[in-house]
């Protein structure tokens, strides 16, 4: 929906300038991360295995999804007039199956009709597989014992997904103030899964054996 | 017992999405991969758009990006300017620099000057205290561009991930750009014919 109504948005983003770049890529980063996850899990369910991106592979995902939107190729296939979700969907979906293959060497090919239903409009209601059930536990209590002055930074920058300015400007705040609270945040989920023994060396919530054993298969920067 | 990063906090944070400055990052790279537009604005006037528009780690690691590390200054060959027919092969830290560049970091490559569309990055880093070798990258071939204009600097659209279990302290990196797709093992004994450019760089993982 980015280009709607915004003709100029659209020329400028055909001929690659990097602000319109960057205005698409804020527009869909959210819902592509959500995408890519979710195509990612449905692979790794389909194959019976327990997968847990973490973010650092996450995010090299998401960025090859928009490397390739961003290439002159897509941007010029792009006809501008039907909605661009479902157009960045698909590259979604063939970066995830590129990268499922380098690392497994086959795609499974049942969650086809899975993947055919996935769309950006509902990625919000893809359900939530981010991390094992206990550690999601420790972070949703985590996150309900916060005072209600912290929650409101906590939902500026990580359920909005507002810079430190933005969510200064919206709440009325300092940046520094606002940067010091996300730095208690950082520490304080830290805190909480070392408390509760989610983060030993055997157990790390965001190093589960398969994504070990995943990365390695993959070799990409691991022995 | 390790620590989680600023990124792995952030991505419990946010329900298993991505931080800001996590997201900032990515477009950076994002950015630095895409060809420029047929008719871009000057590249210094570029660069302070996308530096005045992201957070002051991202202009870090912009800087880290553009900016040759003195251990790049060894290359064992390397072009004497940006025009010139034999790439530059540089090295970046995307998640810090290459004096101190931290697990779950990735680790980029571009290319400054040369003409070649078609070529392969291998690259991959020794510890210098010993130990097993680390690969990077195994013919990544370069950005396919469709135009005839080559821009300069290019980045290789895919870097290599340190995992978290990757050993810190100093590595030697070695990368070369071949003509075509070579075998890891006979790497060593490539005839020159093959090799476009190579790099030697040093680089230090922190945990």
């Amino acid at each position: 929906m980015v280009f709607v109504g915004r003709p100029d948005l659209l020329r400028r983003f055909r001929q690659g300038e990097s602000s319109a770049l960057e205005a698409v890529y804020w527009a869909y980063v959210d819902q592509v991360t959500r995408v890519v996850q979710a195509v990612m899990n449905s692979y790794a369910a389909a194959s019976g295995e327990r997968l847990m991106l973490q973010s650092a592979e996450l995010g090299d995902l998401v960025q090859e999804v928009f490397v390739r939107a961003f290439s002159p190729a897509c941007r010029s296939h792009y006809d501008g007039e039907r909605p661009y979700g479902p157009y960045l969907v698909q590259i979604a979906r063939n970066s995830v199956a590129d990268h499922w293959r380098s690392a497994r060497r086959e795609v499974v090919l049942d969650v086809a009709p899975l993947l055919e239903a996935l769309s950006l409009e509902m990625g919000s209601a893809v359900p939530a597989r981010w991390a094992d059930q206990e550690t999601v536990a420790v972070v949703e209590r985590y996150l309900g014992s916060l005072p209600p002055d912290i929650r409101r930074v906590h939902d500026a920058l990580y359920v909005r997904g507002l810079s430190q300015r933005e969510a200064a400007q919206i709440l009325g705040m300092g940046r520094q103030a606002i940067r010091g609270i996300e730095a208690k945040l950082r520490a304080g989920v830290q805190r909480e899964l070392q408390r509760t023994g989610q983060m030993t060396d055997e157990k790390s919530p965001l190093a589960s054996p398969s994504a070990v054993a995943r990365r390695a298969s993959a070799g990409s920067g691991t022995r | 017992m390790s620590d989680l990063s600023d990124d792995e906090a952030d991505h419990l944070l946010s329900r298993g999405g991505l931080g800001r400055e996590h997201k900032e990052r990515l477009l950076l790279g994002i950015l630095a991969s895409v060809p420029a537009s047929p008719a871009p604005p000057p590249r210094s006037r570029r660069r302070w758009t996308v530096v005045g528009a992201l957070s002051l780690a991202s202009a870090v690691a912009l800087v880290g990006l553009w900016w040759r590390p003195s251990a790049q200054q060894g290359s064992e060959l390397r072009a004497k300017g940006a025009s010139a027919a034999v790439p530059f092969i540089g090295m970046s830290c995307l998640g810090g620099s290459v004096s101190a560049c931290p697990r779950g970091s990735r680790v980029a490559f571009w290319l400054e000057g040369g003409t070649d569309q078609i070529g392969f990055i291998t690259a991959y880093a020794d510890p210098v205290d010993g130990g097993e070798r680390v690969w990077l990258l195994t013919n990544e071939p370069l950005a396919s561009s469709p135009s005839t204009a080559v821009e300069s600097p290019r980045v290789i659209p895919k870097a290599a991930l340190l995992g978290a279990a990757q050993s810190g302290g100093r590595y030697v990196v070695q990368a070369v750009l071949s003509r075509s797709r070579v075998a890891r093992a006979g790497l060593s004994d490539l005839p020159s014919i093959q090799i476009v450019t190579r790099a030697r760089f040093e680089l230090v993982v922190s945990p």
